[in-house]
C-alpha cells in the first residue's frame, strides 16, 4: 500500500516566497504609516510651538504699544508733542502706531528669524503706500467678518513653508478719541472694539523636509533598521520553522509508511497463521489465553471469543485440567519444564466434550517483560488412526506370515533332523535349501517388523549399563556356527581393558549379529573375521573386519540405506534381506552411538560402531546388568 | 527336582499342532495333550494335570493371556508353569507376557529339533 505523501499530515502553511512578500508589504506599509504619523505629529507639534511663539511675540509688541500709549503718551502728552513725524521735531515723541511700526521694524532687523507687520485697511496717509499681500488681505477680511481675534495660516515660499499668525488690534477708549479727532485720520467714526488693524507675525518652519529634521531622521532610520532586523529575524525563524515542519512531516510520513508496512506484515503473518494447519495458542504466566488462531478454533471447536481471557485448561480433559495450573506455577518457580521446549503427545478436549490426541510443543518468550508461552497444537487423530491401522496390519501380516512359516520351518526341521526317519540322500540338499530359505524369510519378516517399528518410533529400548567384552564374547559364540557355514571363523582381538557402555543388550546383540553375519558371508573361505573393541578417548569403537571383496566406491553412499546391497544378486547368493545395515545404523544411533565403515575394493571391509563409554564404576563386579540404571526409552526420545 | 514330562499344548493351527506334537513327543519324549483353543484348555487342563503349559498367544476366542488367567483361577493349575509360544517376540512384548505370569516365551517359527531342549532349559529356570 502506497502512502499519499501529499495528503499525509498536510499543514496549512503559506509558501515561503509568498509569505516573505506579504510580510515585507505589511512591514513596509506599517513602517510608512508609522513614519507618516510621526511626521504629522512632529509637524503639528512644531506648528503649535510656532503659533505660541508668534502669539507671544505679537502679544509682547501689543503689550508694549499699550504700555506706551497708556503710560508714556498719557504722562508726557501735555509736555511734549506726540507726532507721527517726530523725527523732524527733537521734542516730540511718536504716536503709538508709529512707535509700534518702527519697533517691529527694529525687531525685524534684530531677529531675522521672525517678521512682524501691522496692516490696516484704513492707513494714515503717510502709510497709504503699503500694499497688502493676498494672505494679509484674506486674514484682515476674515477677522473683520468673523470678529475673531486670531487667525493662523501657512504659505509656501521660495525659502520654505512659513507660518503666519494674525492678531486683531481693536480700538479701546483711549484710541477712539485720538483717532476720531486726529486731522489725518482716514476714518472719524471709530468705536471701541472696532478692528483698527491686524498684527501679523511670520515665522518660517524649521526643517521643512524629513531629512532636515534630526529626530525624524533618527526615528526613520531606527524604524527602517528595526523593520529590516525584524524581517531578517522573522525570515530566519520562518526558514527554521519550515525546515522543522518539513522534517516533522517527513518523519511522520516515514512513521506512517513504517506503520503501514508493519500493518501489512502483521496482516500477512496473520493470514499465514490462520491458514497453517497447526493451531497456535498463546497464554500468559497465569495460563490465560491471549490469542487463539483460526486453526486452533477449528481443532477445538471454540470460537476465539469463547477462549481468549479464559484459562487454557478448558481445552484439556481431566486430570490434566486440574493439574495444569500447578505445572505452570511449578515451572515458573523452579524452571523445570514438562513440555516446554519439547514436543509431546497429549490429549485435548473438544468443545463437544470429546477427547482427541494432540501433538503439543510449547516455547517460551517474553512480552512486555512478562513470560508468554506459545503452544503449537496439531490434531493427530487421523495420524493415530492410520498408525493403529498400520500397526494392526503389520501385526496381522506378521502373524499370518509366521503361522504358515512356522509350519514350513517346523516340518523342514523335523525332516532334516530325522525325526520322521532318514531322508533319501538326493532329498537332503533340497530340504536344506528349503530350510535355509524359510529361515531367511523369517529374518526378513523380523527385519521388516523392526524397520516398521523404528519408522513409527515404537522400537523399545531397555538401556542398561553393561560391560562390553562379555557381550562381544557372547555374540561371537552365537554367530560362530553361522560363520562356519561359509567356511570362515570369528575371532576377538583384545585391545586394552574392558569398558562399560549403556545399551539394550538384546539390540546390541542384534547389531553384532548383523555385522558378524554380514562379514562372514562376504569373507573368503578359511579367512578370519576379526572383531575388536578399542577405546578412543570417551568412546569405544567396535570393529568387524573381513578380508572379502570390499565395497565398491559407487555404493559407499548407500551402504546404510534400506534394501541396499552392492550387487542385487547378493540377496539371493548371500541370503541377506538388504535391511540389516539400515537396522544396525538405527539401533546404534538409538543407543547414542554412530556407525561407519572403511573399505578398499578388493581389500576387505571394516565396519565399526562407536559407543560412549560410561563411568566404569557403574559396571557391576559380577558383570551382570545393573537394574538400578534401567531406563526405558523409545526411538523418538 | 521333578522332571518335565507332561505338557499341555494349546494351539489353534492344526499344522503347527502336528509339528509341535511330533517334536515334543517323538523328538523330545514328552507326554503331550493338545488343545485347539483356550476354552478347551481351560476345560481339560485340570484333568490332564500338566507339568507345564505351552500356550499360543493369538487364538480365536480366548487368546493366550486370557487362557492363562483362566487357568490360574483353577487351584490345581494356579502354579503350573506356562510358556507362551508366539511370533510376538519384541523385547517389550516378552516383558509384557512375563508380567502376566508366563515363565518364558518361545519364538515362532521354532526349531522342532530343539524345542524339547528349550522347554527343559526353561523348566530348569523355574526354581531359580
Amino acid at each position: 500500500m502506497l502512502i499519499d505523501r501529499k495528503k499525509t499530515l498536510r499543514i496549512p502553511v503559506m509558501k515561503g516566497g509568498k509569505f516573505r512578500t506579504t510580510v515585507i508589504l505589511f512591514g513596509g506599509f506599517f513602517s510608512v504609516a508609522f513614519l507618516a504619523l510621526t511626521l504629522w505629529t512632529s509637524d503639528s507639534a512644531q506648528r503649535d510651538a510656532m503659533i505660541r511663539l508668534a502669539h507671544s511675540y505679537s502679544g509682547a509688541v501689543m503689550s508694549f504699544r499699550a504700555y506706551y500709549a497708556e503710560t508714556v503718551v498719557g504722562r508726557v502728552g501735555g509736555l511734549v508733542e506726540i507726532r507721527h513725524d517726530y523725527h523732524d521735531n527733537p521734542h516730540a515723541l511718536p504716536i503709538p502706531a508709529t512707535m509700534t511700526l518702527e519697533l517691529v521694524d527694529y525687531m525685524n532687523l534684530r531677529d531675522q528669524s521672525l517678521a512682524i507687520a501691522q496692516i490696516s485697511d484704513y492707513p494714515f496717509p503717510w502709510r497709504s503706500d503699503r500694499v497688502l499681500t493676498p494672505g494679509q488681505r484674506t486674514a484682515l477680511d476674515a477677522l473683520l467678518k468673523s470678529g475673531e481675534d486670531m487667525l493662523t495660516w501657512t504659505t509656501s515660499e521660495e525659502s520654505g513653508r512659513v507660518l503666519h499668525h494674525a492678531m486683531a488690534i481693536r480700538m479701546d477708549a483711549t484710541c477712539v478719541g485720538c483717532h476720531n479727532s486726529h486731522p489725518d485720520s482716514p476714518r472719524k467714526d471709530w468705536q471701541v472694539g472696532d478692528l483698527r488693524a491686524i498684527q501679523v507675525v511670520t515665522v518660517p518652519f524649521r526643517g521643512d523636509g524629513l531629512l532636515d529634521n534630526d529626530p525624524l531622521r533618527v526615528t526613520a532610520g531606527f524604524v527602517l533598521l528595526s523593520l529590516v532586523g525584524a524581517l531578517l529575524a522573522l525570515f530566519t525563524m520562518d526558514s527554521r520553522v519550515r525546515r522543522f515542519l518539513r522534517l516533522a512531516r517527513e518523519s511522520a510520513i516515514e512513521r506512517a509508511e513504517a506503520a503501514t508496512a508493519l500493518e501489512e506484515q502483521a496482516r500477512d503473518t496473520q493470514a499465514i497463521l490462520d491458514n497453517v494447519l497447526d493451531g497456535i495458542i498463546t497464554i500468559d504466566q497465569r495460563g490465560i489465553v491471549a490469542s487463539f488462531s483460526a486453526s486452533a478454533q477449528r481443532i477445538f471447536g471454540y470460537p476465539e471469543d469463547e477462549v481468549i481471557g479464559r484459562n487454557v485448561s478448558m481445552l484439556m480433559p481431566q486430570p490434566y485440567r486440574s493439574e495444569h495450573d500447578g505445572y505452570l506455577a511449578r515451572y515458573l518457580a523452579t524452571g523445570v519444564a514438562r513440555v516446554i521446549g519439547i514436543g509431546r503427545e497429549v490429549t485435548g478436549r473438544h468443545k463437544d466434550g470429546k477427547h482427541f490426541p494432540l501433538e503439543l510443543s510449547i516455547s517460551e518468550t517474553t512480552h512486555a517483560g512478562q513470560p508468554l508461552f506459545i503452544g503449537i497444537v496439531r490434531d493427530i487423530t487421523e495420524r493415530k488412526r492410520v498408525e493403529q491401522l498400520k500397526n494392526e496390519f503389520v501385526s496381522k501380516v506378521s502373524h499370518e506370515l509366521r503361522t504358515p512359516l512356522t509350519s514350513i520351518a517346523g516340518s523342514l526341521g523335523l525332516l532334516a533332523g530325522g525325526a520322521v526317519g532318514q531322508l533319501p540322500e538326493p532329498a537332503r540338499p533340497l530340504v536344506d535349501i528349503a530350510r535355509t530359505n524359510s529361515t531367511r524369510l523369517t529374518r526378513l519378516i523380523d527385519d521388516l517388523l523392526d524397520m516398521e517399528k523404528m519408522a513409527a518410533g515404537k522400537l523399545a529400548f531397555d538401556l542398561r549399563t553393561e560391560a562390553l567384552m562379555p557381550l562381544l564374547h557372547e555374540a561371537l559364540e552365537v554367530n560362530q556356527t553361522y560363520a562356519e557355514q561359509f567356511g570362515g571363523r570369528l575371532a576377538l582381538r583384545e585391545c586394552g581393558q574392558d569398558v562399560a557402555v549403556r545399551v539394550d543388550r538384546w539390540r546390541l546383540m542384534q547389531v553384532l549379529s548383523n555385522l558378524l553375519s554380514n562379514a562372514a558371508k562376504y569373507a573368503p573361505r578359511d579367512s578370519v573375521v576379526e572383531v575388536s573393541a578399542c577405546v578412543h578417548e570417551r568412546v569405544v569403537r567396535v570393529t568387524v573386519k573381513d578380508s572379502g571383496p570390499g565395497i565398491p566406491e559407487a555404493f559407499h553412499d548407500g551402504v546404510f540405506q534400506r534394501f541396499s546391497q552392492a550387487d542385487s544378486s547378493d540377496s539371493r547368493q548371500k541370503g541377506g534381506t538388504g535391511l540389516g545395515l539400515a537396522i544396525t545404523k538405527e539401533l546404534v544411533e538409538h543407543m547414542g552411538g554412530r556407525v561407519g565403515f572403511e573399505s578398499t575394493p578388493g581389500a576387505g571391509a571394516t565396519f565399526y560402531f562407536d559407543l560412549p563409554i560410561v563411568d566404569p564404576s557403574t559396571v557391576p563386579s559380577d558383570k551382570t546388568s545393573s537394574p538400578d540404571t534401567t531406563d526405558r526409552s523409545t526411538g523418538n526420545t | 527336582m521333578t522332571e518335565l514330562q507332561r505338557i499341555l499344548y494349546v494351539e489353534d493351527d492344526p499344522d503347527i499342532q502336528a509339528i509341535a506334537k511330533l517334536a515334543l513327543e517323538s523328538v523330545a519324549g514328552f507326554t503331550v495333550h493338545v488343545c485347539s483353543s483356550g476354552e478347551a484348555a481351560v476345560r481339560e487342563a485340570a484333568a490332564f494335570a500338566p507339568d507345564l503349559v505351552l500356550l499360543d498367544v493369538m487364538m480365536p476366542g480366548m487368546d493366550g493371556p486370557s487362557t492363562l488367567a483362566a487357568l490360574r483361577t483353577q487351584p490345581p493349575l494356579a502354579d503350573t508353569p506356562v510358556v507362551f509360544m508366539t511370533a510376538k517376540v519384541q523385547p517389550s512384548e516378552v516383558s509384557h507376557f512375563r508380567s502376566l505370569g508366563a515363565l518364558d516365551v518361545i519364538a515362532k517359527p521354532f526349531d522342532p529339533m530343539n524345542l524339547g531342549t528349550q522347554l527343559r532349559a526353561i523348566w530348569e529356570t523355574r526354581t531359580r
